[in-house]
């Protein structure tokens, strides 16, 4: 990583890690909480939608996994708070581990195929959700117990360990683009038949993108739920969900590291406000969407390429003149 | 193996595509060192004779011979292993990936990093497109650049033998020019390269040896320089008038 990067890490982490010291404002902290949530999610979903170039259309099953398998453990104790956070790293492995013969099957398919088969997988998970009352409570969801935390800095928790998440999912992308496994999956993305001739394993390595960012998703489902108190079936296994993560994602710069960062930063704030000004009736999504299309018609590869591409065809230029 | 066992030797192969033949036993041989340049008509198996070299296409009977090892039965990643780089007519780059990452795609088998680096070095000072073009991305590259960068990348396996199939089709004439000029730069590499070449005055000029292959058969071979003054080659293959 060079030193410029290092220093852009180290700075965006310690204004993160300083914000909620310096505010009490509870609404900041959520807005914050939300916008973190969609940082790890859009980041996660980029592993395997950017830089393997298969738009998964079905991480809010896996959000809703992780959601629903966190309400189910802890629905009656949470202890002194902490041991839901603890238990995340199950959550992740054990959604990874279930989603390997769904990535493997979906993985024979490829770009609009491969987005129908998986919002597919999504339906089949909300159907589910709505269906086994005994497992998940039905239309009526499923509770999870209220930690014991100080009501003056109680998003705090969430909030690291959700920037806790953002850490690993962007670190997982870093060392995606550094190692031979984000080499493979760019190929992948390229040509998915002329990475197979140079040696690309490319069921494995797809294979293994696809569960590293599912088990994140589903981690970033374990404290949504933990911090929401309440899962329902159609906010928990909700296609918003992952429209959130995609577009943030298209909007800040697929296959890049802080492309989802971005557009999560630009995104989740203007959908908060969005809502707020136009109340729970849903109309936000049209200005979102509004939004969006603006932004793809002027900056179609998304907002980092872009702008990188145009600061280097310009330093062309000034080198030919010069 | 002795120091005089021809480093590839072809005898008698047939292959083809189905139940059709397209070699009808071919008869060649690859000196260590040596620029051999296949020259033909169209149709005439040129580009099957790399195929069955590599191992994308198997022989039907006949002895494909590599360091005097019969390799008629190992896989292409074997032959791949035993140094025999295949670069395509078709462009092979990874369109969306810029230069460097392609050329580490040409290495993707390799797991020692510091021989990797070496490879790139030596690979950037023959080509130098390799450094100045490092971040383009391949796709923006023009015909010539991109073929360049895919003969550049072969070297990453510090192949033995290197199979270029027809790298001047559908290039303008400049870009053109350029991969004559990286195939010479190959030569002076000391590579031993078999080059099949449509363009067959611009493939023998760059060549040692030459031979020219007529209805899936070697119908005559000689010195590059010797062919290019054959009339009967330069009457067919060279656009001169017969006098």
């Amino acid at each position: 990583m060079s030193r410029n990067g290092l220093l852009r890490g180290g700075l965006f982490f310690a204004s993160l890690i300083s914000f909620p010291f310096l505010t009490t404002s509870q609404w900041l902290t959520n807005m914050f909480i939300f916008t973190l949530m969609y940082v790890a999610l859009s980041s996660s979903w980029n592993l395997v939608g950017g830089y393997a170039g298969y738009p998964s259309l079905g991480h809010a099953a896996f959000f809703g996994f992780g959601a629903y398998f966190t309400a189910i453990v802890f629905q009656n104790s949470v202890g002194n708070g902490w041991p839901p956070f603890i238990f995340l790293p199950v959550v992740g492995i054990v959604a990874a581990l279930l989603s390997i013969p769904i990535g493997y099957v979906a993985m024979k398919t490829r770009a609009d195929v491969f987005a129908i088969v998986t919002i597919t997988v999504l339906f089949m998970a909300q159907s589910l959700a709505f269906n086994l009352h005994a497992v998940t409570g039905g239309a009526q969801g499923k509770g999870v117990a209220v930690p014991p935390f100080d009501s003056s800095t109680y998003g705090r928790p969430f909030y690291f360990a959700m920037l806790a998440l953002v850490a690993l999912a962007m670190g997982s992308s870093m060392y995606f683009r550094q190692s031979k496994i984000g080499l493979s999956l760019s190929a992948i993305r390229s040509d998915e038949d002329k990475a197979h001739g140079v040696g690309v394993q490319v069921t494995k390595v797809k294979v293994v993108a696809f569960a590293l960012s599912v088990g994140l998703t589903a981690m970033v489902g374990g404290i949504w739920a933990y911090y929401e108190g309440f899962v329902y079936p159609q906010f928990a296994v909700d296609p918003l969900i992952t429209i959130g993560m995609v577009l943030m994602t298209f909007l800040g710069g697929r296959a890049t590291l802080w492309g989802p960062v971005l557009g999560a930063f630009i995104l989740v704030p203007a959908q908060q406000y969005l809502s707020y000004q136009l109340g729970a009736n849903q109309f936000y999504l049209l200005a979102y969407a509004g939004i969006f299309l603006v932004t793809m018609l002027i900056l179609p590869r998304g907002i980092l390429p872009t702008i990188s591409d145009k600061l280097r065809l310009k330093k062309k230029q000034k080198e030919a003149l010069a | 193996m002795t120091s005089n066992t021809p480093l590839l030797s072809l005898t008698e192969v047939t292959a083809g595509y189905g139940a059709g033949l397209v070699l009808k036993g071919v008869n060649l041989t690859v000196e260590r060192g040596q620029i051999v340049c296949v020259i033909g008509p169209n149709g005439s198996g040129k580009s099957t004779v790399l195929k069955t070299v590599s191992g994308l296409l198997g022989v039907k009977s006949g002895s494909v011979r590599f360091n005097g090892e019969e390799i008629s039965e190992l896989t292409s990643r074997r032959r791949l292993d035993l140094g025999i780089v295949h670069v395509p007519q078709d462009r092979s780059l990874f369109p969306g990936m810029s230069v460097h990452e392609n050329m580490m795609m040409g290495a993707f088998i390799l797991t020692d990093h510091k021989l990797i680096a070496e490879r790139m070095e030596r690979a950037a000072e023959l080509f130098p497109i390799v450094k100045v073009r490092a971040n383009a991305l391949a796709g923006s590259l023009s015909g010539g650049e991109q073929k360049q960068v895919e003969v550049a990348r072969s070297l990453m396996l510090d192949p033995a033998l290197i199979l270029l199939d027809e790298p001047s089709i559908g290039l303008d004439p400049k870009s053109r020019k350029l991969v004559f000029e990286s195939v010479k730069a190959l030569a002076e590499d000391g590579r031993t390269i078999l080059l099949v070449e449509q363009n067959a005055r611009s493939g023998l000029a760059v060549s040692s040896m030459g031979a020219v292959l007529e209805a899936g058969k070697v119908a005559l071979t000689g010195r590059g320089s010797d062919l290019l003054d054959d009339p009967e080659v330069a009457r067919l293959y060279l656009g001169v008038k017969a006098k």
